[in-house]
């Protein structure tokens, strides 16, 4: 099937940017509501640039393999850059035909990220 | 003997491919599918009879009231219920557990007093209560489940004293499938607390068994009409004759009425005055075809069909060391329902791939979270048989598995 095809498989087996961050930027936590799935995620932000980011969660593939593409594509923007990733953005660069029940799969890393700059901002 | 295939062959749905594979439907206990007869029962009154009931001097309105009222004594006697007025028609299960809830709840809880219930209820029959409680400073007592994932019915009884105002309960887990030992509870509780109400949610369990609502002594009982056949939106409520009066209306218009003057109104004493408004007419026509349906096939047989299936499902899977199963390990004491997971493959996963061979099974926490949270997972996949099931949807789901474990494991 479509979904799990090779590229969208190598991600999943072997994510980038797997982990706990040990004194981050920003910590957000991220629940998806339709199936109870969580992640973790970590920020380290110097002078406005993320430098790091990485996630933990226990979610099914498209959630992983999208936290995966989102972290490497957080690394080394700004904060308005990073506020200004979508959702179709996201879809594309994960590239593979989602039906609508797994598309919230996807989007929770984006909505945990909005979540966490939110925060960021808020405590500065 | 009855016939699988003839069965199947009442419901067209069956004959349709999904992703180019055959439909294995197996997600009959979030709804079954619907037999011809009970599309066409509907279709029937909305060609011949439709017009509203309990109202018109007309020949269709009363033609439309009798259909309406001959499917409440139908429902009522296929339950077992001593009168047809303990039937009571809701949108659904979630509006008749929020019926009593609030319709009976808000009477008759007090500050301090208890309610004892499940932490496998699912959700809809665990936050109408937690609502009430909060709303009454009532405290609410989770019950945890023994290894089994069963109720240990010793500590259950030691929970119940005198400030305890209604135990609620499920016949069966929507996701353990395990069925309860109602009947003897009840009575065991009864003598602990003579005052007592019991509210029974049988959704998972009343299209999977016979059921004898008087012998079962039950206060409250629900019924999902969609889960046995019947059209979405029809709920089937009992509530005891002698405690209707203790339970007040939640929803008040038209055909619940006796009187209404400018500072007062009286309602009628039936359980009419539960149902405010025009009802699903069609849709409890439709109940009543499915019903028939049913009582034809026999409840025994929906019994024993289950047992078998269950058997060849874990018969099939037995070689499998990386399946995980919740729930009772014994067979016979499950309705037709199986969740699980394959080590170590998120449910959805699975579900997306089944999908993909054509098999609807439901993956997620199944609106069970205190349970999910409990059995510390994420959710699960669950497959869930009826009447129109056979060996070969199993081996199709089996196969199905195998090609899952392909693609996300190896």
């Amino acid at each position: 099937m479509d979904l799990y095809r090779e590229e969208f498989m190598e991600i999943y087996k072997n994510p980038s940017n797997v982990g706990r961050m040990p004194s981050p930027s920003v910590s957000q936590r991220g629940v998806n509501e339709m199936c109870g799935d969580e992640m973790d995620l970590f920020l380290k932000i110097e002078s406005g640039v993320i430098t790091d980011a990485k996630f933990e969660s226990s979610a099914c593939s498209v959630s992983v393999v999208s936290s995966s593409i989102l972290t490497e594509m957080l690394v080394g923007e700004n904060i308005a850059q990073a506020e200004e990733i979508s959702k179709e953005e996201l879809l594309s660069a994960i590239g593979v035909n989602l039906s609508t029940s797994r598309i919230k799969c996807a989007t929770l890393p984006l909505e945990t990220l909005k979540k966490a700059l939110e925060k960021y901002k808020s405590k500065k | 003997m009855i016939n699988i295939s003839e069965i199947q062959k009442d419901f067209p749905i069956l004959n349709r491919s999904v992703n180019g594979k055959r439909l294995v439907y197996l997600d009959n206990s979030a709804t079954t599918q619907k037999p011809r007869g009970v599309v066409e029962a509907m279709a029937q009154y909305y060609y011949q009879n439709n017009a509203n009931i309990h109202r018109g001097i007309h020949t269709l309105s009363e033609e439309a009231t009798e259909m309406y009222e001959r499917a409440r004594k139908k429902i009522s006697k296929f339950f077992r219920a001593r009168y047809p007025s303990e039937i009571i028609f809701t949108s659904g299960t979630t509006e008749s557990v929020n019926l009593v809830a609030s319709g009976w709840g808000d009477r008759n809880l007090s500050e301090g007093d208890e309610v004892v219930i499940f932490l496998s209820e699912h959700h809809s029959n665990f936050v109408p209560w937690q609502e009430l409680c909060k709303r009454k400073n009532a405290r609410m007592l989770v019950q945890n489940l023994n290894s089994e994932m069963e109720i240990d019915t010793k500590n259950l009884l030691e929970k119940i004293n005198s400030r305890t105002r209604i135990l609620v309960l499920s016949h069966a887990s929507n996701v353990l499938g395990n069925i309860v030992d109602v009947k003897t509870i009840i009575h065991k509780a009864r003598k602990i607390n003579s005052q007592l109400r019991i509210f029974v949610d049988g959704a998972q369990y009343a299209p999977h068994a016979p059921l004898n609502l008087e012998s079962l002594d039950a206060d409250f009982y629900v019924i999902s009409g969609h889960k046995m056949l019947g059209p979405t939106g029809v709920g089937i409520l009992f509530i005891k004759r002698e405690i209707q009066d203790e339970v007040s209306p939640i929803k008040f218009g038209g055909g619940m009425i006796k009187e209404v003057y400018l500072d007062e109104t009286t309602l009628k004493n039936s359980m009419e005055k539960f149902e405010g408004g025009t009802p699903n007419i069609a849709g409890v026509i439709g109940m009543e075809s499915a019903i028939s349906y049913l009582e034809n096939i026999g409840l025994e047989f929906v019994r024993e069909h289950s047992l078998e299936l269950l058997d060849y499902f874990f018969d099939q899977t037995s070689r499998y060391d990386d399946l995980v199963f919740y729930g009772t390990s014994s067979i016979k004491n499950r309705v037709g329902l199986v969740s699980f997971n394959i080590k170590g493959i998120h449910p959805h996963d699975v579900s997306a791939v089944l999908a993909s061979e054509g098999v609807a099974v439901r993956s997620g926490h199944h609106c069970a979270m205190p349970l999910h949270k409990h059995l510390e997972i994420p959710g699960s996949v669950r497959a869930s048989f009826y009447i129109y099931n056979d060996y070969r949807d199993i081996d199709d789901l089996v196969l199905a598995l195998d090609k899952a474990r392909k693609i996300l494991k190896d």
